[in-house]
């Protein structure tokens, strides 16, 4: 056996990849299971309501657009395909991979943070928060999602702009792995809120 | 070939932090800000304090009208609000953050600036919470602010939005400490301290802050609905519009029972860290009580509705909660018998830090006992709100958390200051406390069952309440002479104490392998763990000198410290830790902006504070490490 002292020269010999995860990386999955369990809480409130409540969506509310959101949320969770091109990219030293990466999600990620604050304030239309508490829990719980993503889409623009400017390299990635986790996460997260605020209401 | 003298006079450079008003402002060492967390805990501790004596003088006879209705609605509230949110929780985070990187042989936390942020966060919102005294407008709907009480139609003053709002901003803090710790738990431990060897403290800490991560964010939908409900008129909470005021007490108590055990399991750490050092002894049944605090810890999540057993839920709902509430009632009992079992197989001595441990014991069973009879759905509902309730829960919480904070006083203070505490004066405190203690809070039990009623500010005359009232007012009294011999204790010790040395006790955790206080750095080298008692390993502690001496994990190239791998501890990278940085408090300032003009309704101002804050985030993210 190694002592501690030699398995440290190990560890640190140039060259040799990480393979533990960075504390950031550690930080970012425990926010990430603080703001799934916040998520849990509030579908949770969702369907509380809801089995107490005899017509879903109420009396002279019409159904969620399913198609319409469909689209939107495959458009949001598409954009996981380039960020972890980029992740993957950055990891075996590719800055090409990891730059066009990250600006297509970030481009796909504003185009959805507009449309989809452009959806709710249609929706806002034919019935508002203040209607009912179908109402509240509809706008509380997409508006709640809008929120991470438009802070997913100012960390990915962050990201880019230091990727541009070579901060990054296949030793030196971990901010690229932390905002991946992030925003997989908010991916996740649209595909559980598209079930649970969309789809369910018409089953 | 840099000699040992040399070696430790540069991590003393790399590590010093200049003295003076920068440096108070902007330190990011995990002593200072544990300190910090425990002055100002204290400081919260002693205004929640004079609130219950106000609350048990107006109580001592029947028909006083020393405080009036309103005034006595505010103080019960704010006692709860504090000792719960603003006392126990910081204060055992303050214990935390001083002695969980010396526990496990690091030089901080993982994220020493996140650490101070936390702190700066916790002022704000006691601030935040205290400064509603000034415009007279507390929080006045009990610590668990029940809708619909708390709707805008019956409290139109802000005392609820400074609760919700408040509470709010202590998550962020709580959050990311509760993160913190669990990430320094598992990466920064020394090399060796598999988790089979770490320290009980620190399976509480992870524990707690596992539970804390996932139950906050409960309270904080609770917090959001009640504001959007207040502010802006949604509806969750009003039948009329389709929504349901027990919501609010579910998504309350999915929070407030694991929060029970938020405040619980650190506690018993302390007391898991006491029982073997007095008992001379190491502890026995080390993994069945490791597994029971995280057992409790999980088994907490399922137990919430025994707090709603009166509220007319389906039966087969509350027969689940009930049972659950009963098995949690397994992994206390195996800490209860691991802790007698030491010390009854060693040699114990009974010095002031013993004493409490033994107070806890002996007042957390019978806290445990009546908490047994609550689990009986129909006993339970015989006594819900009434003092029978008040005399449980300060049993379990007074019981299971101050004791041991005190016990923690008397054991840790002298490690942070050098100092020991006066041993009479301790014992005294000690049976000061814990006849206070019990004359305070058993009578409640017996007027609770005459039939009288929480947070009534009076009650008649001819009820029988009026002798059992006036002891526990008498006992108050008795129970805060004794807390105040504590501090008057820990104030005079600090410059009249005798020296601790490094060990006083002869303790078996790392803590006690460093001078007391502690350098900059915790350890002239990183220590290498053998056994779950690394400070009894004598041979292994001569070898960290030896290591010192050749140089070998002194990491003295930088602001270093070592990290290891999640379960075997193994050496895994050197990390280059963060210096002093004003970036922390500039975060926590943007913040407070943002929910100083939510209360006040400023939209624009408050969104102006979030782009602030997001700008401050951009900023700490770009600091570089300071080249030493």
């Amino acid at each position: 056996m190694t002592s501690p002292a030699a398995r440290l020269q190990l560890a640190l010999a140039p060259g040799r990849v990480r393979p533990s995860r960075s504390n950031g990386w550690w930080g970012m999955l425990l926010l990430v299971a603080t703001e799934a369990a916040l998520f849990g809480v509030l579908i949770a409130s969702y369907f509380y309501v809801r089995f107490k409540t005899v017509d879903w969506p109420p009396d002279g509310i019409p159904d969620p657009n399913v198609l319409k959101a469909l689209g939107l949320t495959a458009l949001v969770v598409a954009t996981t395909v380039p960020i972890f091109l980029a992740e993957r990219g950055i990891r075996r030293g590719s800055q090409s991979l990891l730059r066009l990466g990250l600006l297509a999600a970030t481009l796909i990620a504003g185009l959805y943070t507009v449309l989809q604050a452009y959806q709710l304030n249609e929706d806002w239309k034919s019935f508002t928060a203040r209607t009912d508490t179908y109402g509240s829990l509809y706008f509380t719980i997409t508006g709640a999602h809008l929120l991470h993503v438009g802070a997913g889409v100012l960390l990915l623009g962050w990201v880019t702009v230091r990727a541009w400017l070579r901060a990054y390299a296949i030793d030196r990635n971990a901010a690229v792995q932390v905002t991946a986790l992030y925003w997989y996460f908010v991916n996740a997260l649209a595909a559980v809120v598209f079930l649970a605020v969309y789809l369910s209401p018409l089953l | 070939m840099a000699t040992t003298v040399e070696r430790v006079e540069r991590l003393e450079r790399l590590w010093e932090e200049p003295t003076g008003i920068r440096t108070a402002l902007l330190t990011v060492d995990h002593k200072k800000i544990g300190v910090r967390y425990l002055i100002t805990a204290s400081l919260f501790f002693v205004a929640a304090g004079l609130e219950a004596l106000a609350l048990r003088t107006q109580l001592a006879s029947p028909r006083n009208d020393l405080l009036g209705p309103k005034t006595f609605n505010a103080l019960f509230s704010m006692h709860g609000v504090t000792m719960i949110f603003l006392f126990v929780t910081p204060m055992l985070s303050g214990f935390g953050n001083y002695f969980v990187p010396l526990l496990i042989g690091s030089r901080d936390m993982a994220f020493p600036r996140l650490n101070a942020f936390s702190y700066w966060v916790y002022l704000s919102s006691g601030l935040f919470l205290y400064s509603s005294f000034l415009f007279g407008v507390a929080p006045n709907d009990g610590w668990f602010n029940y809708v619909p009480l708390s709707e805008h139609r019956f409290t139109p003053g802000r005392n609820i939005d400074f609760y919700a709002l408040g509470l709010t901003f202590l998550a962020i803090s709580s959050t990311a400490g509760a993160i913190n710790f669990i990430v320094t738990i598992f990466r920064l431990r020394a090399p060796g301290m598999s988790i089979n060897r770490m320290p009980l403290f620190c399976w509480a800490v992870l524990g707690t802050s596992f539970s804390l991560i996932f139950a906050l964010p409960a309270l904080t939908a609770a917090n959001v609905f009640l504001e959007l409900e207040r502010k802006f008129g949604f509806h969750f909470f009003q039948p009329a519009k389709g929504g349901d005021p027990l919501l609010w007490q579910h998504l309350f108590w999915i929070f407030g029972h694991p929060d029970v055990y938020i405040i619980f399991l650190p506690a018993v750490g302390i007391v898991s860290s006491i029982v073997p050092v007095f008992s001379r002894r190491e502890m026995v049944a080390y993994a069945w009580v490791a597994l029971a605090t995280i057992a409790t810890a999980f088994i907490g999540f399922g137990v919430w509705v025994h707090h709603m057993f009166a509220t007319g839920l389906p039966q087969i709902s509350m027969i689940f909660f009930s049972a659950a509430s009963l098995i949690i009632t397994i992994p206390s009992g195996v800490q209860i018998f691991a802790w007698s079992a030491t010390a009854l197989r060693g040699r114990p001595v009974l010095k002031t830090p013993f004493l409490f441990v033994l107070g806890f014991i002996t007042v957390f069973v019978v806290g445990g006992l009546t908490g047994v009879m609550f689990a009986a759905i129909p006993f339970d509902q015989q006594v819900t709100d009434s003092y029978f309730v008040v005399a449980h829960f300060h049993y379990v919480l007074f019981g299971g958390a101050v004791f041991p904070i005190l016990a923690a006083v008397y054991y840790w203070v002298p490690k942070i200051t050098g100092r020991l505490l006066d041993e009479r004066l301790g014992q005294a405190s000690f049976w000061l406390i814990f006849v206070g203690f019990n004359l305070t809070f058993f009578p409640m039990h017996i007027s609770g069952l005459l039939g009288m009623p929480r947070r009534v500010y009076t009650y008649p005359d001819g009820m029988g309440w009026g002798i059992y009232n006036l002891l526990s007012t008498i006992g108050s009294f008795t129970l805060a002479l004794g807390i105040l011999a504590v501090i008057v204790n820990v104030v005079w010790s600090r410059r009249s104490g005798e020296p601790a040395g490094s060990d006083p006790w002869g303790g078996n955790t790392l803590e006690w392998a460093t001078t007391s206080p502690p350098p900059h750095y915790n350890f002239p080298v990183i220590p290498i763990v053998t056994s779950a008692n690394p400070n009894w390993d004598v041979v292994d502690r001569l070898a960290d000198t030896t290591r010192l001496n050749r140089g070998e994990l002194v990491l003295d190239d930088g602001h270093e410290t070592l990290a290891t791998t999640l379960l075997d501890a193994d050496s895994d990278e050197v990390l280059e830790m963060p210096s002093e940085s004003p970036w922390p408090l500039l975060v926590a300032l943007a913040l407070s902006v943002v929910f100083v003009f939510l209360l006040v309704d400023h939209y624009v101002v408050a969104a102006i504070g979030g782009l602030l804050t997001a700008a401050a985030v951009a900023g700490w993210h770009s600091e570089k490490p300071r080249i030493s």
